[in-house]
């Protein structure tokens, strides 16, 4: 899946990047290389079996939500 | 403004009850019955009123600040970079909302009518979709929710016919059997599924009409109380406190009930069809919002490329951190509903009194 998320994220750099290069909006194809790294390096850390943001999230304020409701 | 399209009024009131009701009626009315028992359907009309009167903080911030959203007018009252903060948490919390709603979708599908098919399929399909609509930007996703929309609706309320034989309503006396705590309690969960109308804040500077947004939102959230009371008062009066609290989706449920004498039956399949087609548009306008937001605090010319990143790492964080049903359950029943309150609640009053205190007004 990691691989695959990789690709995806590939394929979206190049179908979206190279307009951007084309056009000179250099800031928005740093904003969007940004996130696609996010998006690889998440897929990564959930392949080492690193904690998401969302399970850290959840880890945190979920004993808190427990103690609200049944 | 990266955002050109323009909404009516009309459409501003179908957007944001798709919004309410994918949020709302596939896995919340368990919840809540679980929570509240069979004074769910009360605390549904706690939540409503509540919303409303948070609706009238975001309409009067929407004319105090002409032209901007709640990103942009973060960074008004706040400044460059406080306000930048706020506005890229707004945005983080679509994206979590989006990576929730699609999340359930895949679950309903894979659990009732696709379990041989990998959840990751339905995953990457239902991203492709929601993302692609979210890039054709917010008319598009406006026109769809004109037609979604009001098909919900009607299905609903004709669903809700059609299973009425079937409902005893001593199964939802007496009210208040275990005091009023449970529904008090059930008011907090129910309130932060209403305030996903937040989003209203980012359609109020594209409608034509912008002093229509208080009116906008009271109409689509009766809308939304409406449909998700009828689903809980519903599954409790039909299938009882103790099944319809461990149901996915007690409204999927109600539409297996349906059966005429073999002519009409596997009813559930068009129920299931608007559910999915009103989580993707939801889910669409969620990444648009997410997009954005995000181009405006980073000060971009245009929202379109961030959106399919956007969805690639809503995907991901779907896949990494919720591996199976319960974690995506347990996520949406503990931990959303005191994320959602402060972000909803807490960050947008706190920007109301931030405006009032430093006599911050729009320049438009």
């Amino acid at each position: 899946m990691t691989v695959l998320i990789g690709l995806m994220a590939l394929a979206i750099g190049l179908a979206e990047g190279i307009p951007l290069g084309e056009q000179g909006q250099w800031k928005e194809l740093v904003v969007m290389s940004i996130l696609l790294s996010m998006a690889f390096l998440l897929a990564v850390g959930g392949y080492l079996g690193l904690l998401s943001p969302l399970s850290l999230l959840d880890r945190l304020i979920e004993p808190v939500g427990r103690a609200l409701f049944k | 403004m990266s955002e050109k399209g323009i909404i009516n009024t009309k459409q501003f009131v179908w957007l944001l009850f798709i919004m309410i009701t994918a949020i709302s009626t596939m896995q919340i009315p368990g919840m809540l019955i679980m929570q509240a028992g069979r004074d769910a359907w009360l605390s549904i009309f706690g939540a409503w009123f509540l919303d409303v009167m948070l609706a009238l903080v975001y309409a009067y911030m929407g004319i105090r600040f002409p032209g901007e959203n709640f990103v942009q007018y973060s960074i008004t009252i706040l400044g460059k970079y406080l306000g930048r903060m706020v506005g890229i948490l707004f945005s983080l919390f679509f994206l979590l909302a989006c990576t929730l709603v699609l999340r359930g979708i895949a679950q309903v599908v894979d659990v009732v009518f696709l379990p041989r098919t990998p959840l990751n399929v339905i995953l990457i399909s239902a991203f492709l979709v929601s993302a692609f609509i979210a890039r054709k930007g917010i008319e598009v996703i406006a026109r769809t929710t004109e037609i979604l929309g009001p098909l919900y609706f009607l299905s609903i309320v004709t669903l809700s016919f059609l299973v009425l034989p079937s409902f005893h309503v001593a199964r939802l006396k007496p009210q208040f059997d275990e005091g009023v705590a449970p529904f008090l309690i059930g008011i907090p969960l129910m309130l932060t599924s209403f305030g996903i109308c937040i989003i209203m804040a980012m359609y109020i500077p594209l409608c034509n009409r912008p002093e229509n947004g208080f009116l906008a939102k009271f109409n689509a959230v009766s809308m939304g109380a409406l449909v998700v009371s009828l689903v809980t008062a519903l599954s409790v009066g039909i299938f009882g406190i103790e099944d319809a609290q461990s149901m996915i989706s007690p409204g999927l449920q109600l539409a297996k009930m349906i059966n005429f004498s073999n002519y009409i039956e596997r009813v559930e399949m068009v129920w299931l069809l608007v559910l999915v087609g009103s989580g993707i548009v939801a889910s669409s306008s969620l990444l648009w919002a997410f997009g954005l937001g995000l181009a405006q605090t980073a000060g971009l010319k245009t929202y379109q490329p961030l959106i399919y990143p956007g969805a690639l790492i809503s995907l991901v964080l779907c896949i990494v951190s919720f591996p199976s049903n319960l974690q995506q359950t347990n996520f949406y029943h503990y931990t959303f509903p005191i994320v959602a309150a402060f972000i909803e609640t807490g960050l947008e009053l706190f920007l109301f009194a931030a405006a009032l205190i430093l006599h911050k007004r729009g320049t438009a």
